[in-house]
């Protein structure tokens, strides 16, 4: 959604984009295994990985849409990893660098 | 879902090149207090988050305009001191100013020039025209032209594989989807900060491997 029109962060670093969604307490929903690794071990924000391709995400998230939300609800901060079996927390962990 | 400019936030280095200044600058107006950004986050020892938002951005833009025609930080500072204590909170995107020689001079919304406690009457030789700023901030938040075809790699974005320039798509999606029967059209409805150009690329480069 950051690049659908002039919201600026179209050519940030995912540490920006993280900051930006859990300022506005928004669910931040991504395929990027490598950004999603970062946050389990500095957690901050709630981070939907999506295991799948592109094309497949809409499905994929609207299957499990519901125990998405129930987790996110009930955990909060934390990432969540979606897959075609089902939904998996991850708890916040802060490992500094 | 409607877009409002509120949405709007850029990092340090973005906010710079909009600005038209630099981030060592805009580090060190942020440890004056002269102005700061909307959001700072520390993520570790090394890496601390700034981003600015688009009114941010125009009072970064006005600063760096007075900056270039002279007016010393100092007398900014004053300014802006004089103009919170009158009731302005953001006097920079709120007021118009102007130069008459050495003089800054600020424009209330009743019209009035005034130069910190005076009334002004004499020459202005040089206003800021503040909708002009507010444009051009506007204008350069988009993806720049000469981005667009473009493929690189950048450190934490997409686990640095390659993408469009001035974007955060990676190639990889837009080759999925070309694979799997997409057309451009469909493409650029799915990721609309992509340009003819940008799907071109990546069919040149298929093309090519093949």
């Amino acid at each position: 959604m950051l690049e659908r029109r002039r919201e600026g962060l179209g050519g940030a670093d995912d540490d920006a984009v993280a900051i930006y969604a859990d300022d506005r307490h928004a669910v931040l929903i991504t395929h990027d295994v490598d950004a999603t690794r970062r946050r389990r071990r500095f957690t901050f924000g709630r981070h939907v990985l999506l295991r799948c391709h592109q094309l497949e995400a809409v499905a994929l998230l609207e299957r499990h849409f519901d125990e998405v939300v129930k987790l996110v609800r009930l955990r909060g901060v934390g990432v969540y990893e979606v897959t075609r079996a089902g939904v998996t927390s991850w708890p916040p962990r802060y490992e500094i660098d | 879902m409607t877009f409002t400019d509120d949405r709007t936030a850029v990092s340090d280095k973005r906010a710079a090149e909009i600005a038209g200044t630099s981030r060592h600058r805009l580090r060190y107006w942020e440890k004056t207090d002269l102005i700061t950004p909307d959001v700072e986050r520390k993520i570790s020892p090394r890496n601390i988050v700034r981003l600015y938002s688009l009114a941010r951005l125009v009072e970064l833009a006005v600063a760096a305009e007075l900056r270039h025609q002279g007016v010393s930080l100092q007398q900014i500072r004053h300014i802006l001191a004089y103009l919170r204590d009158q009731g302005y909170e953001a006097p920079l995107r709120e007021l118009r100013f102007a130069r008459s020689g050495e003089r800054v001079l600020f424009q209330h919304p009743d019209g009035t020039w005034e130069e910190s406690g005076r009334p002004f009457q004499g020459l202005i030789i040089q206003v800021i025209n503040l909708e002009e700023i507010r444009l051009r901030v506007r204008e350069r938040l988009g993806r720049r032209e000469a981005d667009a075809g473009m493929i690189e790699k950048r450190r934490k974005v997409q686990a640095s594989k390659s993408v469009f320039r001035g974007t955060r798509v990676p190639v990889e999606a837009v080759r999925g989807y070309l694979e799997a029967g997409k057309s451009t059209e469909e493409i650029l409805a799915a990721f609309p900060s992509l340009t003819e150009e940008d799907i071109e690329a990546v069919k040149s480069a298929a093309s090519a491997v093949a």
